[in-house]
C-alpha cells in the first residue's frame, strides 16, 4: 500500500509540469497583445513597445516560461498583468471561495445522492426509486445557470428566504451564519450534476452487488437486511462511487463558473474567465495549476481509498 | 441580509416558471430598505474595475469608481440638470489664464485643499503628478499613465512652478482642446494623486491604495466583492458656499461587481443593491412599472462602423452613402434598444460643445439607397461584404442584435453582408491594426465630450498603427479643418471647425454612426437626487437615501 501511494504521489510532479507547459503554450495561441489590451485604443505603437518591455513580453518564450517557473517554485507566482497586483493576492482568496462552494456542493450531493441511490437499489421500482431517477435525470439535464435563475426566482424573490448574490450582505455584520445563508443557493445549484451522477452510480453499483452470489448467501444465512446492505454490500459497491466522486470534485473546481457569475460568487472560475479574456497569463497559469493540483490530489485520495477497500488493486 | 417586506406570493408554480422565462424575474415589487440603509449607497457594476490608479487605470468602468476619489484642475459639473453638455467649471484650480498666443496656461490653485492622507495640495504636487504622466526621466514616471494621457500632453513643452499655488504649462504650439481633454476620463485621467502616498507604495502598489482629494475616500477593496468608499470629511468643496461643490449626502458608497444582468436586476429587486449599471433595455419598462426608477441621458458615446475605404466598391462615396441611407437607426434605437439610445447621424457625440442635435446626413431612406446603389460603381450590390463585430464587452450595447438589424436593412436594399463576431479582447487585438483586405467594416463603441474626438477617428495622420482611423479615411479637406481646429484657441471658431469636419466626413459616409447610448441606470425607490448628466459617468454627491 505504501509503495503504491508513493508511486502515485511521485506521478503528480510530471503531470503538473506537463499541465503548466501545455497551458503556457496554448495561452500564446490566444490572439491579442496584452500590452495593447492594457493601453486601450488610444495607445501608440511606441507606447505599446514600452509596456511590452516593462512586462518582459519582449523576451523569448522559453525565457518567459522558465522565469515564471523559477518564481513559482520559490513561492512567487508573479504579478497580474491586467490587475497590477501579486497573483497570489487574487488567486488564493478566490480559490478558497470556490473550494468552499464546491465543498458545500459536494457534501450536499453526497448527503442526498448516497442515501437515495442506496434506497433506489434496495427498493427497486418503488416510489423512492422513481423519485431518485427523476432527480438524477433532472439534475443532469438542467443547465446549472438555468437552475440558478430558477432558485433565485423562487427562494430569493418570491419567498425572500435567501439572498440573491454575493458571499456577505454589504449591509450586514459579515458573520459565519450570513456566509452560510449566502452559500446555500449557489451550493444547491452547483450540486445538481454531481448529485445526479452519484445517485445513478450508487444505485447501479449497489444493484449489481445486491444480486451477487455472496449477498444471496449472506441473506440465506439469515443476516438481517440492514447488516447485509450496510456492512457487506456497500463495501463492495462503494469503490466506483468513490472514484466518480473524486472526479466530480475535480470538475466542480473548474465547473462552478456559471453559478459564480449568476450568484456573483467571487470564485476562481469567474476570475479565470476574466484572466483568459485579458490574456493575463500569470493569473491563468496560477489558477489552472491550483485547479490541476487539487484535481490530481483529490483523485489520488479517491484512488487510495478505493485501493484500501479493494486489496486486489494494491498488488499492482 | 435585507429582505423584501412587500413581496407578492407566487400564484402558481407554473405561472412563476412562465414569468421567469418571459421576464426573467421582473415580477417582484421594489424593496423598501430605507431604515436599513444608514446612508450607504450600493451600486452594482457590470464588470470588475481593474486597478485604482487614476492616471493609468484602463477604461470607463474603473474611471466610474475613481472619479469619486480624485479631482482634476478643471472639472465637468455633472450635478447640473437639464443641460446639453456638462459645464466646465474650476476644480482644484480656482481660476486659470490662457496667454493670447495660446501657448501658456497658468493655473491658480485653491487654498487649503487636502489629500485624503492629510497632506496639502500645492503647485509642486501638481508638477509631480504631471511629470508622472509625461516625463520619462521622473522617478514616479508610469509608462502606462503616459500612454493613457498622451493626447492631453501632446503639446506640452515644460512646466513651471511659479509659487506655491501657481503652476504654468508651456506648450510648443496652441492646443485648443487642452482644457477639454484635461477633464476627459477613460483609460487614464489627468486627475491628481497624493505624492506622499506614492512614496509609500510606488507605481506597482499604488493601484491598491488610492489617495486623492475627491469627495469620497478609499476604505477597502475585496476583489470580486466590493470597493468601499466613504465620505471625506475634509473635502475642499464643503468649504465653499456653492452647491456645485457640496460634498456627498451619503456616508458610504459601495461598488459591487455583478457581471450577469439578470443577477443585477434580481439584487435590486431584493433590496441588496440600490442602483444598477447597464440594465438590459428590455426590462426598463417593466421595472419602471414596478416602482423602480429609470434614469438616462444621451451620452458622449457613439456606436459606429468604420468602412474599409481600400476595398472595391467601398472606395466609391455613392456606394457608401447608399449603405448609410439603408440603415434604420430610429428602429434600432426605439424598437431594438427600447429607447435606451438615440439615432446617430454624425460622429460628434451628445455632451460635446460641437454637437448639433438637428444634424442629419444620409438618414434612413431605402428608396434613395437603391437609387444611389444603382448609380454607384457596383450597381449589382457588389461582392459579399464582411463586417466585423464583437460579441459583447465594455460599453457595447447588444452588438450582435444591432448588427443583425443592419444586415437585414442592407440585404433588403441589395447589398450582401456577412457578419463575423469575435470575443471583445480578441476583437480589439486586430481592430486597432486597421481593416485589412477582405474586411469591409468594423464596429466600435466609443466617444469623448471633447470634439478632438473627430480627429481621433477621422484624421489621416491617425491611420493605424499610429492611431484609430481604422478605415483608412483620407480627406485633405477634413485634415485641413482638423489641423486648423487643433491650434485654434477661439472656442466658437474651433467648435465650428470640428462641426464642419464632421459634416464633410458624414457627406463622404466614411464612417457610419448608428446610435448614441443613453447610459441607463435603474434605481431603487429609496434613491433620490440622481442626476443623469450627459456623460458616460455620473456624480454621486447629490444622491440622498430615503
Amino acid at each position: 500500500m505504501a509503495r503504491y501511494a508513493l508511486l502515485r504521489i511521485l506521478a503528480i510532479v510530471p503531470i503538473l509540469f506537463g499541465v503548466s507547459v501545455v497551458l503556457f503554450l496554448f495561452l500564446q495561441l490566444v490572439p491579442g497583445d496584452v500590452a495593447a489590451t492594457l493601453l486601450g485604443p488610444r495607445a501608440t505603437a511606441d507606447k505599446i513597445a514600452e509596456i511590452r518591455a516593462e512586462l518582459g513580453l519582449d523576451q523569448p518564450l522559453y525565457r518567459q516560461y522558465f522565469s515564471w517557473l523559477g518564481g513559482f517554485l520559490q513561492g512567487d507566482m508573479g504579478r497580474s498583468i491586467a490587475l497590477q497586483v501579486p497573483v497570489a493576492s487574487v488567486v488564493v482568496p478566490k480559490f478558497l471561495n470556490t473550494l468552499l462552494l464546491a465543498g458545500a456542493a459536494l457534501l450536499l450531493a453526497l448527503a442526498v445522492g448516497l442515501p437515495i441511490g442506496i434506497l433506489s437499489a434496495v427498493r427497486q421500482y418503488s416510489w423512492v426509486d422513481r423519485l431518485g431517477t427523476f432527480l438524477a435525470v433532472f439534475g443532469s439535464a438542467a443547465p446549472p445557470f438555468w437552475l440558478a435563475l430558477l432558485l433565485i426566482y423562487f427562494f430569493s424573490l418570491e419567498l425572500g428566504w435567501f439572498p440573491t448574490s454575493g458571499m456577505q450582505s454589504l449591509r450586514g455584520d459579515g458573520g459565519r451564519l450570513e456566509l452560510l445563508h449566502h452559500l446555500f443557493l449557489p451550493a444547491l445549484a452547483t450540486s445538481a450534476i454531481p448529485m445526479a451522477v452519484i445517485t445513478r452510480l450508487t444505485r447501479s453499483s449497489v444493484l449489481e452487488v445486491v444480486r451477487s452470489d455472496f449477498v444471496v448467501a449472506l441473506r440465506a444465512r439469515g443476516l438481517p437486511s440492514h447488516r447485509v446492505i450496510l456492512r457487506h454490500t456497500l463495501r463492495n459497491a462503494l469503490p466506483p462511487v468513490i472514484s466518480i466522486t473524486g472526479l466530480q470534485a475535480g470538475f466542480l473546481l473548474g465547473g462552478t463558473v456559471f453559478v459564480e457569475v449568476i450568484f456573483s460568487w467571487p470564485g476562481i472560475g469567474q476570475q479565470l474567465y476574466q484572466a483568459v479574456l485579458a490574456k493575463d497569463i500569470p493569473v491563468v497559469q496560477a489558477a489552472m495549476l491550483f485547479i490541476a493540483l487539487f484535481f490530481v490530489v483529490l483523485n489520488l485520495l479517491a484512488d487510495l481509498a478505493v485501493a484500501y477497500l479493494n486489496p486486489r488493486l494494491r498488488a499492482g | 441580509m435585507s429582505k423584501n417586506p412587500n413581496h407578492p406570493r407566487t400564484r402558481s408554480p407554473l405561472a412563476a416558471a412562465v414569468a421567469l422565462f418571459l421576464f426573467a424575474g421582473v415580477g417582484a415589487t421594489p424593496a423598501l430598505a430605507a431604515e436599513e440603509n444608514g446612508g450607504t449607497l450600493i451600486v452594482a457594476m457590470d464588470a470588475e474595475a481593474d486597478f485604482l490608479d487614476n492616471q493609468a487605470a484602463g477604461g470607463w468602468i474603473t474611471w466610474k469608481v475613481n472619479r469619486n476619489m480624485f479631482d482634476t484642475l478643471v472639472m465637468e459639473d455633472l450635478t447640473a440638470e437639464g443641460v446639453d453638455q456638462p459645464p466646465i467649471i474650476p476644480g482644484l484650480a480656482e481660476s486659470w489664464e490662457i496667454s493670447d498666443d495660446g501657448l501658456t496656461y497658468t493655473f491658480h490653485l485653491r487654498e487649503g485643499v487636502k489629500f485624503h492622507d492629510g497632506t496639502e495640495l500645492d503647485a509642486e504636487a501638481v508638477r509631480w503628478n504631471i511629470e508622472r504622466m509625461w516625463n520619462p526621466e521622473a522617478e514616479q514616471y508610469s509608462a502606462k499613465a503616459a500612454a493613457c494621457t498622451a493626447f492631453s500632453w501632446q503639446a506640452l513643452e515644460s512646466l513651471e512652478v511659479v509659487d506655491e499655488s501657481t503652476i504654468r504649462f508651456h506648450l510648443n504650439r496652441p492646443f485648443g482642446e487642452f482644457i477639454g481633454k484635461m477633464v476627459d476620463g477613460g483609460c487614464g485621467n489627468t486627475s491628481l494623486m497624493s505624492p506622499a502616498n506614492w512614496e509609500k507604495w510606488g507605481n506597482e502598489e499604488i493601484g491598491e491604495h488610492p489617495v486623492g482629494t475627491g469627495p469620497f475616500r478609499f476604505v477597502e477593496r475585496v476583489r470580486g466583492e466590493k470597493i468601499v468608499l466613504e465620505r471625506f470629511d475634509d473635502y475642499w468643496g464643503d468649504q465653499l458656499d456653492d452647491p456645485r461643490y457640496t460634498g456627498p449626502r451619503i456616508e458610504r458608497l459601495i461598488f459591487r461587481p455583478m457581471t450577469d444582468p439578470a443577477a443585477r436586476v434580481a439584487a435590486l429587486q431584493a433590496g441588496e443593491v440600490d442602483l444598477i449599471w447597464s440594465p438590459p433595455p428590455d426590462w426598463l419598462d417593466a421595472m419602471e412599472r414596478r416602482g423602480f426608477q429609470v434614469e438616462q441621458a444621451a451620452s458622449p458615446h457613439v456606436i459606429y462602423f468604420a468602412l474599409n475605404l481600400r476595398e472595391p466598391c467601398l472606395d466609391d462615396p455613392k456606394y457608401r452613402q447608399a449603405i448609410s441611407h439603408a440603415i434604420d437607426r430610429q428602429g434600432i434605437a426605439e424598437n431594438l434598444l427600447k429607447g435606451a439610445a438615440v439615432p446617430a447621424y454624425g460622429m460628434i457625440v451628445p455632451g460635446s460643445p460641437s454637437f448639433d442635435a438637428d444634424f442629419r446626413k444620409n438618414a434612413y431612406d431605402p428608396i434613395r439607397a437603391q437609387e444611389l446603389l444603382a448609380a454607384s460603381s457596383c450597381p449589382d450590390g457588389g461582392p459579399t461584404m464582411t463586417w466585423l463585430i464583437p460579441t459583447g464587452g465594455s460599453g457595447n450595447m447588444a452588438p450582435i442584435a444591432i448588427s443583425e438589424w443592419i444586415q437585414r436593412n442592407l440585404n433588403e436594399v441589395g447589398f450582401n453582408v456577412e457578419l463575423e463576431a469575435y470575443e471583445w479582447q480578441t476583437y480589439l487585438s486586430f481592430w486597432w491594426k486597421g481593416l485589412q483586405q477582405g474586411q469591409s467594416a468594423s464596429w466600435m463603441s466609443w466617444g469623448m465630450t471633447t470634439p478632438l474626438w473627430v480627429e481621433v477617428v477621422g484624421h489621416s495622420k491617425w491611420h493605424p498603427p499610429e492611431g484609430t482611423n481604422v478605415g483608412w479615411y483620407q480627406s485633405e479637406e477634413v485634415d485641413a479643418l482638423l489641423d486648423g481646429a487643433l491650434v485654434e484657441i477661439d472656442d466658437a471658431e474651433r467648435e465650428s471647425l470640428y462641426a464642419e469636419a464632421n459634416r464633410v466626413m458624414m457627406e463622404d459616409a466614411a464612417l457610419l454612426p448608428i446610435v448614441h447610448g443613453k447610459t441607463p441606470v435603474l434605481l431603487g425607490p429609496n434613491v433620490e437626487g440622481y442626476v443623469a448628466a450627459p456623460q458616460n459617468w455620473r456624480d454621486y454627491r447629490t444622491i440622498e437615501l430615503r
